[in-house]
């Protein structure tokens, strides 16, 4: 191996670091969920490594930093990115790892680093560019995040990839380049069976969410300086405070970025221990620190791991065609002459939940315009299997809120509780409606005005004469009515006569309203004088 | 010297075969692309920068990338299109048909001769074109072209990264020898494409075409013989 003290090999250091962030920020900005344009310009700039147009959000920059402390291959052999599929309910499937992998033993010192290495390493990167588009992940996903459905996280880190992507997964290396100094490597690895199970777990404990604004260019360079340089894994803050940065000068795709599902207003991202909580905690819009995000992110694949049952029951049909190319595992089911993709592909639901439209018809009509993708991807899973799958999982829902109910009573049997079964029921919803209320309300105590003498002013004197009110005033007394009076009480045929007799008095009305204007007035000309 | 030459199959409708072509020929094109050279002097240039665009498929179910350059575009989409008219001028059921990508470079040879021209990798789909009857086949084939164009873009990345001939940089004087200059934004290694009905093991790429010239069944004995006829009686001169 060459003298790693060259002029060659600093180059080289400093090609594979700038090579692993653009092609970390190429595939992060891919799963955005938005379409990507760059224009082909004749004077590039001195961001444009590689001869490849690639915008540079500060924040996936400061992420990497985070994660590697600023070191990227061939200091560190590998550097992973780990994309996940997060729902709103907090499950999480794996799905794809991209690696950057340095290889110090195969060399080839005929390769020119400024010259070759340098192209060469362009021609990858776009690769990787090309490559991200046809995944699973960008197929099926990534266009069709939504609040309301399921988001896609990243993660990155320094060492061997350590994501379960289940049987089935899927391997390709997109491109090893020797040099002189080693060769670089991008291999991926992803999933083709959209399956979750329940001991499965996604072995990532600090998920990051796609970025909501833009870094900016270069907004970050220079920040890592301070990062813990011997950190290999991270310690994500996945703080939504945190994209309120003003990380960059640039905001042209800033409006893009609000409209993404990854936003800092959905604090479900990290509170993934309970589908309920985080529920509530989503329509409360409130804002989670970091710390609770991170640990409810660790703490959300134990929850599955702990409980024998599986949230999701995959249905597994015998006929299921063995995963042939690169695409998710689906079923052909003879009576439906649609390809059934995702008969046992779980996640299919989450596809569908966020069409709006559940005409079929119309649907395929949509397809054949052509305009919408999302759509037709939507029309070619069966209504069918859809249902299927939210039945499902409604009732298992069901059944383990059941089991939940019945321990909390035996529970209470335990210590004694001798109320009657229906006070007791009355008290387990009560208890029930409190879990639900997720500890993200702020309870407002029952007793603050209790001692109103310290309260000031007109809000003390109106405590006050609330708390001294007579319980019924004499005005608002309706007398009750017996029988008789009710039988003796005009009838709505008694009306048109009450309305005659009273137009017929109106007149005399009228002239008691004018005697009373003229009293008021000369009471007035009397206090003028 | 032998070029390098890969094979795809697809089977495609009518309506899908600009895009499926269009997929695999673009992602080709944006690996066998670089920036505009822009010379100060010989031997010194900066290169531009290859911007890319995602292009949703209207009747495939996928989303490929191409270089972000119109006059590339128009100039692919008018090869492309000449193919598929082919195809959709000849009123089978199945309409097979054959599309190459090749990238070649120019020699110089001595006056008179013109440039020698000196294909380095061909690319060839070998397109079966069908009609379909229903809705839902039309759905299924959406989903499975989607799915092979996806394998043929992960192939092509993985087959364009391996150390492979490529030629080498010209100087200025040769750039044209090399790779196309006419676009003002995107410089391309020279290619061609061109095409053939029938699934024939036809020999078209070894022959000069002009771009998008089309070699029906049974013409190419009819070059051949005309070009001995030519030789012949240039010979009995």
């Amino acid at each position: 191996m060459a003298a790693q003290n060259d002029q060659g090999y600093v180059e080289f250091v400093k090609f594979s670091k700038f090579f692993t962030m653009r092609l970390v920020q190429a595939v992060v900005q891919s799963r955005l969920g938005h379409k990507i344009s760059s224009p082909c310009t004749v004077a590039g700039d001195g961001s444009d490594w590689f001869n490849v147009r690639i915008e540079e959000f500060g924040e996936v920059t400061a992420e990497m930093r985070k994660a590697t402390g600023g070191r990227y291959p061939p200091t560190y052999p590998n550097l992973c990115l780990d994309f996940l599929l997060r729902t709103v309910d907090g499950e999480e499937l794996p799905l794809e790892s991209w690696c950057v992998s340095y290889d110090c033993m195969n060399a080839n010192p005929n390769i020119g680093v400024r010259s070759q290495l340098y192209h060469q390493l362009g021609t990858l990167l776009k690769s990787t560019i090309a490559a991200s588009r046809v995944t699973p992940t960008y197929r099926y996903y990534a266009r069709k995040q939504s609040s309301d459905t399921f988001i896609i996280l990243y993660q990155i880190y320094a060492g061997e990839p350590r994501l379960d992507l289940g049987d089935g997964r899927r391997e390709t290396r997109i491109g090893c380049l020797p040099s002189p100094y080693g060769s670089l490597s991008v291999d991926l690895r992803y999933r083709t069976k959209m399956v979750i199970s329940s001991l499965e777990k996604s072995g990532v404990e600090n998920l990051r969410p796609l970025p909501t604004r833009e870094g900016g260019r270069k907004a970050e360079e220079g920040r890592g300086e301070e990062e813990d340089e011997g950190r290999k894994g991270v310690v994500f803050g996945t703080s939504p405070t945190a994209y309120a940065e003003p990380l960059s000068p640039t905001s042209d795709v800033n409006s893009t970025f609000s409209t993404s599902p990854a936003s800092a207003d959905l604090p479900w991202f990290g509170n993934a221990t309970s589908p309920r909580s985080s529920q509530t905690a989503f329509k409360l819009g409130r804002s989670v620190s970091s710390s609770e995000d991170s640990a409810s992110s660790r703490d959300a694949p134990k929850r599955y791991s702990g409980s024998g049952e599986p949230v999701f029951k995959m249905e597994m049909s015998g006929s299921s065609p063995k995963p042939s190319s690169s695409f998710p595992e689906r079923t052909v089911v003879s009576k439906t002459p649609l390809r059934q993709r995702n008969n046992s592909f779980p996640f299919a639901a989450l596809l569908t939940a966020s069409s709006s439209a559940p005409n079929e018809p119309a649907i395929i009509e949509q397809s054949l315009t052509g305009s919408q993708r999302s759509a037709t991807v939507t029309s070619s899973i069966p209504r069918g299997s859809q249902a299927r799958s939210l039945n499902k999982l409604t009732e298992e829902e069901k059944i383990e809120e059941g089991k939940e109910e019945k321990e909390e009573e035996k529970d209470k049997e335990k210590i004694g509780d001798k109320e009657k079964t229906a006070e007791g029921k009355e008290k387990t919803e009560e208890e029930d409606e409190m879990e639900s209320s997720d500890d993200s309300f702020v309870k407002v105590p029952a007793n603050i005005f209790a001692s109103h003498e310290d309260l000031n002013g007109d809000l003390g004197e109106f405590v006050r004469q609330c708390k001294t009110a007579p319980p019924q005033l004499r005005s608002f007394d309706i007398p009750v009515l017996t029988a008789e009076e009710v039988e003796g009480s005009p009838s709505i045929e008694d009306i048109p006569k009450q309305l005659a007799h009273f137009e017929a008095d109106a007149a005399r009305f009228d002239s008691f309203i004018s005697g009373l204007r003229c009293e008021l007035e000369e009471h007035s000309e009397d206090e003028e004088a | 010297m032998n070029a390098r030459n890969q094979q795809f199959q697809l089977t495609v409708e009518s309506r899908q075969l600009k895009e499926a072509v269009s997929c695999v020929f673009h992602t080709l094109l944006l690996h066998r692309s670089v920036g505009k050279f822009r010379y100060k002097a010989e031997g010194s240039y900066s290169v531009g920068v290859v911007g890319t665009e995602d292009v949703d498929c209207d009747y495939v179910d996928l989303t490929y990338v191409r270089a972000n350059s119109p006059e590339l575009t128009d100039l692919l989409e008018s090869d492309v299109g000449a193919f598929c008219d082919a195809i959709g001028s000849v009123p089978q059921t199945v309409v097979s048909g054959r599309i190459a990508l090749e990238f070649f470079q120019k020699r110089k040879r001595q006056w008179p001769l013109p440039e020698d021209v000196v294909p380095w990798e061909i690319w060839q789909l070998q397109v079966d074109v069908v009609r379909v009857e229903s809705e839902n086949e039309y759905h299924r084939l959406r989903d499975s072209v989607g799915e092979c164009l996806g394998d043929a873009v992960l192939t092509v990345c993985g087959a364009v990264n391996r150390p492979l001939y490529l030629p080498k940089m010209p100087i200025q004087s040769d750039l044209s020898l090399v790779f196309d200059t006419r676009l003002s934004d995107i410089q391309p290694y020279l290619f061609r494409v061109v095409h053939q009905l029938g699934s024939g093991p036809g020999d078209y790429h070894r022959r000069m075409l002009k771009p998008g010239e089309t070699l029906l069944p049974g013409a190419s004995e009819g070059l051949s013989t005309t070009v001995r006829k030519l030789l012949k009686d240039t010979l009995s001169l």
